[in-house]
C-alpha cells in the first residue's frame, strides 16, 4: 500500500508558527483571567452572562489549533494513510456548533427576558469598606475583558495568514469581534443604571447575535472544507495555486495539457493532476513524474501529496 | 467627592419607587414571622421586632412614613412583582425561593450556622435596592 508522506513546514516559515502557539497559549491564560474577573462580577445580569460564555467559547480555537498543532503533522501510518492534517477541520467543527448553540440560547434567553418584561436587579457591593453600586463592578469588569482580545485578536492576523491556518484566523476574528460584546455590555449596564430596565436585555441580545454570526460563518467555513471546496485564503478568496500547478504541469515539455484538482486539507493542499502526453518510452515515466511532482512543490509549500495520472486527451473534456 | 457625587445619580429606579417614598409612603407587605417581626392583633397595631425596627429606621431615613400591608407571602410578592409593594418583610432568607423574582436586600441579619436575613424589593428598583444596602451597612456595619 502507498503510504503518504510525512509533511513539513517550510523552515521560512516556521517562526510564524512558534510565534502563533505563543500567542494562542497567551490567549488562554489572559482569556482564564478575564473568565474568573467576569465570573466575580456577573450577578443577575444578563449581558454579563452573554459576555461570560462568549469569553468561555474564545477558549475552542486556541485549544482546537494547539490540539491540532500536535496532530496534523504527525506522518500517516496503516490506520489512517491519509494523515492527520483533517484533526484541524475536526476541532473546528466542534467549536462551530457549540458557537452556534450557545449564540442561539442566549437570543432566546434574551428575547423571552424583554417578553416577560423582567427587571433586571443589580444590588451593591462591598470594595475596600465602601459600599458601591455592583453595575460599577460590572463595568470594570467588562472594560478589563476587552483589552486581551483586543491586542491579540491583532497580533494573530499575521501568522494566520503565512500559515494559511483558519483556525487561526478565525480566532483572530473572533478576537477582534470581542470588543463588541464588552462594549455592548458596557452600554447594557450603564442604560439599567439609567433606569431603563431592557438595556440589559438588548445588550445580551446584541452580543448573542455576534456569536451567533461567528457560529454559523465557521460552521459554512468548515463544512465547506470538509466537503473538499476548492481551496480559498484565510480571507475567503479563491485560491491561485490550482490555477499556477497547472501552469507549472503545462511547462513541461513532455506535458501536452493537464487539468489539476485540489481540496484544502487543514493547511495543505492536496488532489490530484491529470496529463495528457506525446508518447515517450514507458521507462522513462517514473523519472518525468517525479520532476513533475517536484514542479508542483516548487508551486506553493502547501501543495502536498498530489497524485499524478497519465490519461487520454479526450479524457479531460469537460 | 466628584466620584461620589456621580455614584448617587446612578443607578435608578425604571419605575421610580425610592423617588415616590421620598418624603411620601413606604408601602411594606408584612408577614407574622416571629421572632423578627410580629403582629399584636388588633386594630392600628404597629409591628414589632428587630425586623419592623429596620423598615422604620430606613423609611426615615429618606423621610417616608411606613403603610403596612399585611397578607400571605404569596400575594404579598405577586403585589411587589407588580411594583404595588416597595418592600416586604416576612423574616426572609438569602435562599428564598423568591430569588430571581424579586429583588433581595444584603443581610440585616448573619447568625453563626443560621441562615441570612434579606428584605425584598421590587424587581430591578436598583435605586431603591442601594439605598436600602447603604441603611442596613450603616445601622449594623
Amino acid at each position: 500500500m502507498q503510504i503518504r508522506s510525512g509533511f513539513e513546514l517550510p523552515a521560512d516559515v516556521q517562526p510564524e508558527l512558534r510565534r502563533a502557539v505563543r500567542l494562542e497559549w497567551a490567549t488562554l491564560a489572559l482569556m482564564a483571567s478575564v473568565v474568573v474577573v467576569v465570573a466575580l462580577a456577573m450577578g443577575s445580569s444578563q449581558a454579563m452572562k452573554a459576555a461570560f460564555v462568549e469569553d468561555l467559547l474564545s477558549f475552542v480555537p486556541p485549544a482546537a489549533f494547539l490540539v491540532s498543532t500536535r496532530f496534523r503533522d504527525r506522518p500517516p501510518n496503516e490506520a489512517f494513510p491519509y494523515g492527520y492534517h483533517r484533526s484541524v477541520s475536526i476541532a473546528f467543527l466542534a467549536g462551530a456548533v457549540a458557537l452556534t448553540i450557545f449564540g442561539g440560547f442566549i437570543a432566546f434567553d434574551s428575547a423571552s427576558t424583554l417578553i416577560a418584561r423582567d427587571h433586571p436587579t443589580i444590588g451593591t457591593t462591598t470594595l475596600f469598606g465602601r459600599t458601591v453600586w455592583s453595575g460599577w463592578v460590572m463595568v470594570a469588569a467588562l472594560v478589563y475583558s476587552v483589552v486581551p482580545p483586543l491586542v491579540l485578536g491583532r497580533l494573530k492576523q499575521r501568522p494566520a495568514r503565512v500559515l494559511h491556518d483558519k483556525t487561526l484566523a478565525a480566532d483572530a476574528d473572533m478576537n477582534k469581534a470581542d470588543w463588541l460584546t464588552g462594549g455592548a455590555g458596557i452600554v447594557g449596564i450603564l442604560g439599567v443604571g439609567l433606569g431603563l430596565w431592557w438595556a440589559d436585555a438588548v445588550a445580551a441580545g446584541i452580543i448573542s447575535v455576534d456569536v451567533l454570526k461567528d457560529g454559523i460563518q465557521n460552521l459554512k467555513r468548515v463544512v465547506a472544507d470538509l466537503m473538499d471546496r476548492r481551496p480559498v485564503t484565510v480571507d475567503g478568496e479563491v485560491s491561485t495555486v490550482p490555477e499556477r500547478a497547472r501552469a507549472a504541469l503545462l511547462g513541461l515539455d513532455w506535458v501536452r495539457d493537464a487539468r489539476v484538482r485540489l481540496r484544502e486539507e487543514g493547511h495543505v493542499y492536496t488532489g490530484e493532476a491529470f496529463l495528457v502526453t506525446d508518447s515517450f518510452d514507458v521507462a522513462e515515466l517514473p523519472a518525468r513524474l517525479a520532476r513533475a511532482r517536484e514542479v508542483l512543490r516548487e508551486v506553493d509549500w502547501r501543495v502536498h501529496d498530489v497524485v499524478l495520472t497519465v490519461v487520454a486527451a479526450h479524457e479531460l473534456s469537460d | 467627592m466628584l466620584a461620589t457625587s456621580a455614584c448617587d445619580g446612578m443607578p435608578r429606579d425604571p419605575e421610580r419607587s425610592l423617588e415616590t417614598a421620598r418624603g411620601g409612603t413606604l408601602r411594606v407587605g408584612v408577614t407574622d414571622a416571629p421572632p423578627w417581626l410580629e403582629r399584636p392583633g388588633g386594630p392600628g397595631a404597629e409591628p414589632s421586632g428587630p425586623e419592623a425596627e429596620l423598615v422604620r429606621s430606613f423609611a426615615a431615613s429618606i423621610g417616608a412614613r411606613v403603610a403596612w400591608v399585611p397578607g400571605p407571602l404569596d400575594d404579598l410578592m405577586e403585589r411587589l412583582e407588580r411594583f404595588e409593594l416597595d418592600l416586604i418583610a416576612a423574616g426572609l432568607t438569602e435562599g428564598t425561593a423568591w430569588q430571581g423574582r424579586v429583588g433581595l436586600s444584603t443581610p440585616w441579619l448573619e447568625e453563626e450556622g443560621g441562615p441570612a436575613r434579606v428584605l425584598a424589593v421590587p424587581p430591578g428598583e436598583n435605586a431603591l435596592l442601594v439605598a436600602l444596602d447603604r441603611h442596613i451597612l450603616r445601622a449594623d456595619p
